[in-house]
């Protein structure tokens, strides 16, 4: 097992994966706007 | 008062095409990582280390890729004064700083076993790929920083199309000054042996499908986010005026 391969595709494979967690949030968080706004025209 | 209903149905389409494009993508990457693991025969100098290139090299590609869609964005910005293109650049400004740190990552793990050196201080490739990470970096702070309106997209689209004047320099820097980076990419043609050539155009094809799938999802949030924000000032104005 090369260690350096190993750790040079982790990183990669991190990074893409800590965005695609980071764009969840973001569309979470704005499905969770919108359901206050929905909210709030119902009052 | 912004209509943003054309800006919707663009951010519908461009979500359409990321879901299209998914179903090739994971093909692909599969297909990049069995090129580099599987494929590629192993570097007689470097050995199994060598193989972070191919996606290494591909991820350089995709940074390159996304800044010159800021780059186009910009324009078109400039030229219609739509806010799709405006948000379409800072998408691909977020996925093309993703990507440059990534290579930026990835270079020193390799450069460690090949180089005896975790970062090449003073290298022309390294360095200039530094700048173009912090030029984009620098994009979006400022862009956090200032309220919305064509005044902020217009900056941001001049920033973003200077910005890229800094790419063709990373991609000339070693042609032009010493370096240790290799020169693979030639006029005439690559210097590789072909299933290592082979392994790496599948790797580059298969990133830049997900570039576009990030970018096109990444621009669809945010014009989103964009009608969230003028239907959510509209009720205020609205309660406003009810009171």
């Amino acid at each position: 097992m090369n260690w350096y391969l190993f750790f040079g595709y982790a990183i990669f494979w991190t990074l893409v994966f800590v965005y695609l967690v980071y764009l969840n949030g973001r569309q979470r968080e704005l499905n969770r706007e919108l359901e206050e706004l929905r909210e709030s025209l119902k009052e | 008062m912004t209509d943003y209903s054309p800006e919707l149905r663009t951010a519908a389409t461009w979500l359409r095409w990321a879901k299209w494009l998914q179903v090739p993508l994971y093909f692909l990457v599969l297909i990049g990582l069995y090129g580099a693991f599987v494929y590629a025969p192993t570097e007689r100098v470097m050995g199994d280390v060598q193989r972070i290139f191919y996606h290494h090299v591909a991820a350089a590609f995709d940074a390159f890729l996304a800044f010159f869609i800021v780059f186009v964005a910009g324009i078109l910005y400039l030229a219609t004064r739509k806010v799709l293109w405006d948000q379409l650049a800072a998408a691909a400004v977020e996925v093309g700083i993703v990507f440059t740190t990534i290579v930026l990552t990835t270079g020193p793990v390799w450069a460690k076993p090949v180089w005896n050196t975790w970062f090449p201080w003073g290298d022309p490739r390294v360095m200039t790929t530094l700048v173009l990470w912090l030029i984009y970096v620098a994009y979006l702070i400022l862009r956090s920083s200032l309220p919305e309106g064509d005044k902020k997209y217009k900056f941001c689209a001049v920033f973003g199309i200077i910005g890229f004047l800094d790419v063709p320099i990373v991609w000339m820097s070693i042609r032009w000054w010493r370096t240790i980076h290799p020169v693979v990419i030639t006029s005439s043609g690559a210097n590789l042996e072909p299933r290592m050539l082979q392994s790496m155009l599948a790797a580059i094809l298969a990133w830049f499908v997900a570039l576009f799938v990030l970018v096109l999802l990444r621009g669809a949030m945010r014009l989103h986010a964009l009608a969230v924000e003028q239907l959510r000032q509209e009720i205020l104005d609205r309660g406003r005026t009810a009171a």
